[in-house]
């Protein structure tokens, strides 16, 4: 079996599942959605381990496993289901223009790296245009999404982003500097949604226009 | 005494503050002691670093002490000792009041001490990830203490700002990134050492300067909206006003130079890996002069007196970024600033705390002629606010006159733009402050004149106003200045 091969396969298949969560207005697709974007980042993540011999990759595989496809993931939808939040999400956008300006990062993305010091350096070089894309399609999310649940969404998409481009990289970090990060983005996940439960019990719903209280 | 010391003591009390068994009583008071102990710990760690009897840097794998860092942790313990002194004084009214309870007082204390250990790494941490958790642990440790009050103005505050400095210091850490892999891939610098922030500066020739660059910029719109920089400023003026006035103090007052301190840290590698200032120079006058401009504007036609001081904390940060920009010689006043404006923002907060307390609202309009009603207070309030004006001989004056005399020489036609809002600025919260202390008291039925009794609060306010009005008269001397000298020192890249 050619693993390299089997590896790009399953970038593809991340960056596609991302974009569907990013295009997604369902609560519980979303979330789905990105489980399954982050466990085929951990399969990556594993895999990249394995071809370059890596075995420090494996662990760090399994704490994604364990904190973005199982932890968050539960979190998130038990705090929808406490403060009784809609399925519906509200974006800015309709699907058609979210697939669109989707494309447009896709496209930016494939000329823009080929500018960067980076281009090049990277083996393999996919993985460089998945972290890119996966931070500006978060990035993106956050921005045109009108609800508080997509908006730490998109952040923790661009938080897996971030991820990619550090294996893709500087390759590993120490274990117990990478189970830092992981913690670090957990708690923030969890005081987003704590925070998002809040909103929806003292506004009566989770649109972000309605938080327009402090202005000058 | 090993700097881990610090870290046992911070969590520690926030460990054993955490215990349900304990009263009210005795939580306040395991709080203040520890937090005094702390400070006291944090400045007996800084200051053989500081005077020079222990070389002048401690660096090992994960800490990296030199003279810049030591003065940060000397100031952030000195602005931890006012607030938990505050804080005590805050929470027994509070729960007094029955305005919270005893499983939020518990968490307000557990969250104060753990903000003060994550911004003390911050302060110190060599490697630039760790560095990374501990800013963004900041953030998330202050999350819930924004959101304090639980009303609709409170959770909306902590949403922007747990939201937009998350994202921005996510950004800052593809940034972070960037840099190590900068020294990487030109085989400068091998395994664990292309995340050390010493073998960054020391390497940092051998950097590839387009990663270095495109590093940077991620970095100084991470970094800089933690800083509260404009145009990545939005949460700041909403956090700051929403908070504790105890908390409201620390993330004014030191927060803010510690997000500083490490973006300069990442400017001196930048400098050295493109053998010139020139490039970040600009960054720093750029957004320095929009930080001063939108606030100086928004001053104008502001009503509500924390708000003021949030967006009073944006300009200052942009009179850093301003001074920083103007050339190596302006880090000198850049470092007089923080130590001043360290001192009087914390007393303008905790001031404030002190007349919310009093007239439970934060309009301006509500709150006026306090001198008939508290003139202790409102006395050190007004002294606290001509200082943070650049009165002299508050060490902001000196500072600024340090700045516009060498900006004047270096940029002419920006430092008089600088100079002009600041002016307006200046005026604009004069106008609130005057109002504020001396005004025409609204018709509450009570129009005698009342006296104030002394309160804790009191010699605390004092002290911060001595503490800058002394700081200001020692900048002037030879000593002073060769100290602030000696600690832009470590911050600027000799190119």
């Amino acid at each position: 079996m050619n693993l390299p091969l089997v590896n790009a396969g399953i970038a593809g298949v991340v960056l596609m599942t991302s974009m569907m969560a990013v295009a997604t207005f369902r609560f519980r697709t979303l979330v789905r959605y990105f489980a399954i974007s982050s466990f085929l980042l951990a399969v990556l993540i594993a895999g990249i381990g394995y071809v370059h011999a890596n075995a420090h990759l494996y662990p760090i595989a399994l704490a994604n496993v364990c904190f973005k496809v199982i932890l968050i993931p539960l979190l998130l939808l038990r705090a929808a289901r406490a403060s009784g939040a809609s399925e519906r999400l509200r974006s800015y956008l309709r699907p058609a223009s979210t697939y669109a300006v989707l494309l447009g990062i896709l496209v930016f993305v494939f000329v823009g790296i080929r500018r960067s010091p980076f281009f090049g350096l990277v083996d393999p070089g996919y993985l460089l245009y998945l972290a890119v894309s996966l931070v500006l399609m978060g990035f993106f999310m956050m921005i045109a999404r009108r609800d508080v649940l997509s908006q730490i969404l998109g952040f923790l998409i661009m938080e897996n982003g971030i991820a990619m481009f550090s294996y893709a990289t500087v390759s590993s970090l120490p274990i117990l500097i990478e189970l830092g990060i992981f913690v670090t983005v957990t708690v923030g996940a969890l005081l987003m949604s704590f925070l998002s439960k809040h909103v929806q019990q003292l506004y009566g719903t989770e649109d972000t226009d309605m938080l327009r209280e402090l202005t000058d | 005494m090993h700097p881990f010391i610090l870290f046992v003591l911070l969590l520690g009390t926030a460990a054993i503050t955490a215990l349900p068994q304990l009263s009210d009583r005795l939580r306040n008071r395991i709080s203040g002691f520890g937090g005094l102990l702390g400070a006291a710990a944090g400045i007996a760690v800084a200051l053989p670093v500081l005077s020079g009897s222990s070389g002048s840097v401690w660096v090992d794998e994960w800490l990296l002490m030199d003279r810049a860092a030591a003065f940060l942790l000397v100031l952030v313990m000195i602005v931890y000792a006012a607030a938990t002194v505050a804080s005590g004084v805050y929470l027994q009214r509070e729960r007094s009041s029955g305005a919270i309870t005893e499983r939020r007082a518990r968490l307000y204390c557990v969250l104060l001490h753990v903000f003060v250990a994550t911004m003390v790494a911050a302060a110190l941490a060599n490697n630039i990830v760790v560095l990374w958790i501990a800013l963004e642990a900041t953030t998330l440790s202050t999350t819930l203490l924004v959101a304090f009050r639980r009303t609709t103005g409170s959770v909306e505050a902590a949403w922007k700002y747990i939201v937009l400095c998350s994202t921005g210091i996510t950004l800052g850490l593809l940034g972070v990134l960037m840099m190590s892999y900068a020294g990487k891939s030109t085989g400068a610098l091998v395994g664990g050492d292309a995340f050390l922030l010493h073998a960054l500066r020391e390497h940092a020739t051998g950097l590839a300067p387009a990663a270095v660059r495109w590093a940077f910029v991620f970095l100084f719109v991470g970094i800089g909206t933690k800083v509260g920089l404009a145009p990545m400023h939005s949460w700041l003026p909403d956090a700051h006003s929403k908070t504790p006035s105890p908390i409201s103090a620390l993330l004014s007052g030191v927060l803010l130079n510690v997000a500083f301190l490490v973006l300069l840290r990442f400017k001196v590698i930048a400098d050295l890996a493109f053998g010139s200032a020139t490039w970040t120079n600009g960054f720093f006058l750029g957004f320095g002069i929009l930080s001063i401009a939108i606030p100086a504007l928004t001053l104008l036609t502001q009503r509500n007196y924390k708000r003021m001081l949030g967006y009073s904390s944006i300009e200052h940060m942009g009179i850093l970024a301003f001074a920083v920009g103007l050339g190596p010689f302006g880090m000198i006043p850049a470092v007089m600033h923080m130590a001043g404006h360290a001192l009087a923002k914390p007393l303008l907060f905790l001031g404030a705390g002190e007349f919310l307390h009093r007239w439970q609202s934060t309009l301006i309009s509500d709150v006026q002629g306090t001198m008939g009603r508290m003139p202790r207070t409102a006395a050190l309030f007004f002294g606290g606010l001509l200082a943070l004006l650049a009165v002299p001989p508050s060490a902001l004056f000196v500072s600024e006159f340090m700045i516009v005399g060498y900006g004047i020489t270096q940029h002419p036609v920006w430092t008089v733009l600088v100079l002009v809002l600041l002016t307006i600025a200046c005026v604009a919260m004069m106008r609130i402050g005057v109002g504020m202390v001396f005004g025409k008291p609204p018709q509450d039925g009570d129009t005698e004149v009342q006296s104030e009794p002394y309160q804790r609060m009191h010699a605390v306010l004092a002290v911060q106003l001595i503490g800058v009005v002394a700081l200001g008269l020692w900048f002037t001397t030879s000593s002073g200045f060769a100290f602030a000298a000696s600690i832009a020192n470590d911050l600027i890249a000799r190119v």
